[in-house]
């Protein structure tokens, strides 16, 4: 029956176009918003990755307590009535037992990688101009396993941190802030003791001013000792082998220590509420775009059908069952589909790659340029849901036609 | 074996209104039928019944020996294709086809379109409208499109053709020529051939006539 749908969709060339086109508005109008959508979903997702891994372990705020205090000033036997019970929080957030961590985070299969990090704030000068950082000092080696961000290096590499020796990568607002360049030396100072001398070895510009304005990393046995603390670690970011095992591992490691444990998600909290929203949203419009092109379909459909009835009552007299007859119009709407929702895919790719090489007058990560995906879920998505509104729409009609008999139509020619 | 109606009744509505009463009638193999009488009479009705298209309110009917109320929708289809032959008052052509196409419809439902094109354009030839085989029906005259349909309905070889005033719609001339077609297919292949007409003198170049008078076979025709 292709053939005769075929024949019978080219007969009236100007009501196939219109739905084909009909179907390839809607079909393009989903690759536009969701490749806006989801190249705004990665470039968020990246660049909350680059600060929170799969699983952030870091060390929870305690409070003072009596207990904890009172065998550090009286023995057992003293009975110790304060007139002013011990309160506050204990000093910076740090993990209790990171070689603990080190040791678990070795042995799990699922865990591709881990890496520590030590944050302290500080402030960096050079010549007269000062600067407050928030100081990270990483295992270079490690970190670049676990986040994306040496991709953002702008000058100089997160490895020239291996090692140590007083090497410090600095974010491109801090660098334009204090007027320094790469190769520049820059002091640093946390409060303790006198400023040290710091050789600044990269640059980094994540193209986001919250970040790129306040960022310093050093090696992290660096910044420890800068700290006076060796050995202290504040977070670990892990890396798993699967994203999606995040909740379950950070449910399960929470059981083994004091230490927070979050999964990426969990962090995240308010992000993905925002993915929530979002794909409500497009699956509303999406919705709302493929019931209009499936009215179309319907439409005309059934439209041709009435038009064709003398026509579908010589093909059942000649022999053509109420199958055959299903199959010419759903045929019918599943050619539309197929033909709309390939051409609104190209439509869809076309106007998005405008959109794309549209310059900016700010920055999107990396370049001025919309983030758009080209994921091709996307185009699977759009498909599928085009030819499912064609089939419906077509269906109804489609069965009807299929249980016109013969003598019905030919009484009803009369 | 041909065709048998026993005590066939046909009555539409509520309360339902009798069009035929009780006929009992057979038609042989071979034989061309006319069925003819005034409008109302009920000889399109049982040309409907007879031809599969409809079943009688009570009685029997059997074709070729069998009954159609006894078939699945799909045995019923086929016995049509391969069986049966129908030519209406209106062509009923389809008008994105061409002739020929539309001559290859049967056919085409049986996979056969590839072994019965030469067949077919003999055929167009034989009714005088070879030319038309690659024309729409838009560009074919009344009486050209009605011996496509014919054509149509006479590939497939059937062993029984029902024509429903296939001459209804056409001038004298063409009329004229639509009845030669069918006396010439009755003659030569010995075809079962039921037409229904209500001009006598087409119903009289039939074999025998049935004349149906308020849905009863009138005693001095049959």
């Amino acid at each position: 029956m292709l053939y005769l749908a075929i024949r019978q969709m080219l007969s009236r060339k100007k009501q196939t176009s219109l739905i084909v086109l009909g179907i390839s508005f809607g079909t393009m109008i989903y690759i536009i918003v969701a490749g806006l959508q989801f190249g705004f979903r990665e470039y968020l997702t990246e660049q909350l990755l680059n600060n929170t891994a799969h699983v952030l372990i870091k060390g929870s705020e305690r409070d003072l307590s009596e207990k904890e205090l009172r065998p550090r000033f009286f023995d057992e036997s003293t009975l110790v009535r304060w007139i002013v019970p011990p309160a506050g929080k204990r000093d910076e957030v740090r993990l209790v037992n990171p070689q603990g961590w080190f040791q678990r985070l070795e042995e799990d299969p699922d865990v591709l990688a881990y890496a520590p990090r030590f944050s302290i704030n500080g402030i960096v000068s050079q010549g007269r101009y000062r600067h407050s950082v928030s100081i990270t000092g990483i295992d270079p080696v490690k970190q670049i396993k676990v986040t994306s961000l040496e991709d953002y290096m702008e000058k100089g590499s997160l490895m020239e941190l291996d090692g140590g020796g007083s090497k410090i990568v600095l974010g491109s607002g801090v660098l334009e802030t204090i007027g320094a360049k790469v190769g520049d030396t820059v002091r640093l100072s946390i409060g303790l003791g006198e400023p040290r001398p710091y050789r600044v070895v990269g640059s980094i510009h994540l193209g986001n001013e919250q970040f790129d304005k306040v960022m310093a990393l050093g090696n992290i046995h660096d910044i420890q000792t800068l700290n006076l603390s060796p050995g202290r670690v504040s977070e670990i970011s892990v890396a798993l082998t699967d994203i999606n095992l995040s909740h379950e591992k950070a449910a399960l490691w929470s059981l083994f220590s004091r230490d927070e444990v979050q999964g990426w998600e969990e962090a995240n909290a308010q992000f993905m509420q925002m993915i929530g929203i979002q794909d409500l949203m497009r699956a509303i419009l999406t919705g709302a775009i493929l019931l209009v092109a499936g009215f179309g379909i319907y439409n005309v459909l059934s439209i041709m059908i009435s038009q064709k009835k003398k026509e579908i009552a010589i093909l059942r007299s000649i022999g053509y069952g109420p199958n055959r007859i299903l199959e010419l119009f759903l045929g019918q709407g599943l050619i539309l589909g197929f033909i709309g929702a390939l051409f609104g895919i190209l439509l869809g790719i076309g106007v998005n790659l405008i959109i794309g090489s549209i310059e900016l007058s700010f920055e999107v990560g990396k370049s001025n340029h919309l983030p758009i995906s080209f994921a091709p879920s996307i185009f699977a998505t759009a498909f599928a849901a085009a030819l499912i509104a064609a089939v419906i729409a077509s269906f109804l009609p489609a069965f009807s036609a299929s249980k016109m008999t013969p003598l019905d139509i030919i009484r009803e020619e009369m | 074996m041909g065709i048998v109606g026993k005590n066939v009744v046909k009555q539409f509505g509520s309360p339902p209104m009798v069009i035929l009463h009780g006929l009992d009638l057979e038609i042989e193999d071979g034989e061309f039928v006319s069925i003819s009488g005034r409008s109302g009479s009920g000889k399109s009705t049982l040309l409907y019944l007879l031809s599969t298209l409809d079943n009688p309110s009570d009685g029997v009917i059997e074709i070729d020996g069998v009954s159609p109320q006894k078939m699945t929708v799909n045995e019923l289809h086929r016995f049509r294709n391969e069986k049966i032959g129908f030519i209406f008052q209106f062509h009923y052509l389809l008008p994105e086809l061409t002739g020929l196409e539309n001559v290859l419809l049967g056919p085409r439902n049986l996979g056969l379109e590839k072994q019965k094109k030469d067949e077919a354009l003999a055929l167009l030839d034989q009714l005088e409208v070879y030319k038309q085989a690659n024309k729409f029906p838009s560009e074919m005259s009344g009486g050209e499109q009605q011996r496509v349909a014919i054509a149509r309905a006479l590939i497939l070889s059937p062993k029984y053709l029902f024509a429903d005033e296939p001459t209804g719609n056409l001038d004298s001339v063409s009329g004229n020529k639509v009845m030669s077609i069918l006396e010439e297919t009755s003659q030569n292949n010995n075809m079962t051939i039921v037409l229904v007409t209500h001009e006598r003198d087409y119903a009289a170049r039939a074999n025998r006539e049935i004349y149906l008078v308020d849905g009863r076979i009138s005693e001095n025709y049959s």
